[in-house]
């Protein structure tokens, strides 16, 4: 004998079932989990200073002359004066290896009179505010010089949502991927903040200048691969802003009273 | 023999592909490219807050030094904000190409009137500057209001990610709608290239505020207005404007 019956009410529970998953009172379900963490002590502080508009000039010529002073006792990776995205601005990258390596960094800057006579004292009356940033590299990148001096830097930074490398890192990894395969730019580090606004990367990218930069988009977005790689990625973000940025060209010790003498200023100047 | 096992299982499987469907998890974005302008040109917008004691005096430094600036670049228009910001000054300048703009600067620098006159006794009043830069958008272009006198509207809209592909022809049918209802005036679309992305921002003339006020009770009321501004309103994530008065010496007042 057909079972009819059992067949209608296995069915008929069967679909009772589905439909009750999809009318189960919701409960919105993060996505987290870890993906691969770093396992050194390595972090990267961002630092941004706002300088008084009238004494941007100033600030950077005294930075220019009195760096060596700092970069005798932690790594500089790179110092830039905002130009486009921001004015009256700085931007730095200090790498340290440890926090307890900052800390002693900052405890013997403290001690240090060159330092606060020469700089400190008179470089920070000119600031109107000071803020800063610890990121540590994504696993799959490292800080690459670009191919040569000069050029313009952009800081791209990208506020994802929630949930992590875990989530975002593959379409991310792909979508800086396919910029710098194609050679369409220079990426010299890619950055995830750990104090500061949380689930933000930062791109850092080089281009040879600004014309330049804006002639490789045109052709990037003509390219489907690009496209496709930044689209995924978009997925995953909340909102995207950037800075163009000019390195500033600080002298080492050595051929300090060169320039000096040549009176070379920072590349950057002062807003005018 | 009606294959009724075969029936339910298919409908099961269907029920359930649909159901599983909908329960997908991964949104799509919708991002591809749209037309590309393509010479240089770009605007930089540059937004100034002024200590609150000194915003007079800065006005007039600047109605009477302007031009040592003028001669260097070219100035779209140059405006004090009254609503929705206070002791700002908000204007837009107009450049070839980064190049173009960078060689503007370094003259500037080296211009003894322009640091003496101006930049040394200005800068101090301000307590800081902005900047963005910005390309109109393709279906735009800047266009002098119909008359002097009268007011400006910078309404900035923070677009979701995806680019103008993905709201570029919502954004043009909303502007439109107003536009040639002959309900504003709107003076230029740009677009954000560097500093926040994925802003929009329409400069919009006026008569008056309330002359706005009025335009605006009477837009409302206008189904294609709602229904373009509705469909805009889905690729939206946060929305702000100001109302700005020109100084005398902006080229668009």
């Amino acid at each position: 004998m057909i079972q009819l019956r059992a067949l209608f009410r296995n069915a008929s529970r069967h679909a009772e079932h589905c439909l009750s998953v999809k009318s189960r009172p919701t409960q919105p379900k993060a996505w987290i989990s870890t993906g691969p963490q770093q396992q050194n002590g390595t972090f990267y502080e961002f630092r941004t200073y706002y300088i008084q508009p009238h004494l941007n000039a100033a600030f950077l010529k005294l930075t220019n002359e009195k760096i060596h002073l700092r970069t005798a006792h932690s790594e500089l990776v790179g110092y830039w004066s905002v130009e486009y995205g921001g004015l009256n601005q700085v931007f730095h990258i200090w790498k340290y290896d440890s926090y307890a390596q900052r800390a002693s960094v900052r405890a013997a800057l403290a001690q240090d009179p060159n330092w606060i006579e020469q700089y400190i004292s008179k470089a920070l009356p000119m600031l109107s505010s000071q803020d800063n940033e610890v990121l540590y590299l994504v696993p799959w990148s490292k800080v690459q010089k670009p191919p040569k001096d000069g050029g313009v830097f952009e800081l791209s930074t990208f506020q994802m949502k929630p949930g992590g490398p875990a989530v975002w890192g593959k379409a991310f990894q792909a979508a800086v991927g396919i910029h710098t395969g194609s050679r369409y730019a220079h990426a010299v580090g890619v950055f995830h903040s750990e104090f500061g606004p949380l689930n933000q990367v930062h791109v850092l990218w080089w281009y040879e200048s600004g014309d330049e930069r804006a002639s490789i988009r045109r052709t990037s977005h003509e390219d489907a691969r690009v496209v496709a790689a930044v689209r995924e990625s978009a997925v995953y973000l909340v909102s995207q802003k950037n800075k163009l940025m000019f390195p500033c060209r600080f002298l080492t010790n050595e051929i300090k009273w060169l320039h000096a003498l040549t009176f070379d200023l920072c590349k950057c100047r002062g807003n005018l | 023999m009606i294959p009724v096992r075969g029936i339910f299982r298919n409908a099961s499987r269907h029920a359930e592909h649909c159901l599983s469907v909908k329960s997908r998890r991964t949104p799509a974005a919708s991002v591809s490219t749209g037309p590309q302008q393509q010479h240089g040109t770009f605007y930089e917008l540059r937004t100034y807050n002024i200590q609150p004691h000194l915003n007079t005096a800065f006005l007039r430094l600047t109605g009477e030094k302007i031009h040592l600036r003028t001669a260097h670049s070219e100035l779209i228009g140059y405006w004090s904000v009254e609503y929705g910001g206070l002791n700002q000054v908000f204007h837009i300048w107009k450049y070839d190409s980064y190049a173009q703009r960078a060689s503007v600067r370094a003259a500037l620098a080296q211009d003894p009137n322009w640091i003496e006159q101006y930049i040394s006794k200005a800068m101090p009043m301000l307590s800081s500057q902005d900047n963005e830069v910005t390309y109109l958008v393709p279906w735009s272009k800047i266009q002098k209001p119909p008359k002097d006198g009268g007011v400006f509207e910078l309404a900035s809209f923070q677009m979701k990610p995806g680019g103008p592909a993905v709201w570029g022809r919502a954004v043009q049918a909303s502007v439109g709608t107003h536009t040639g209802s002959g309900y504003a005036h709107a003076v230029g679309v740009f677009h954000s290239e560097f500093g926040q992305l994925n802003q929009v921002h329409v400069l919009w003339w006026f008569e008056s505020a309330d002359q706005r006020a009025a335009i605006r009770h009477k837009s409302h009321e206008d189904a294609r207005v709602v229904a373009a501004v509705r469909e805009s309103a889905a690729y939206l994530v946060s929305h702000k404007n100001k109302l700005m008065f020109p100084c005398a010496f902006s080229p668009i007042k």
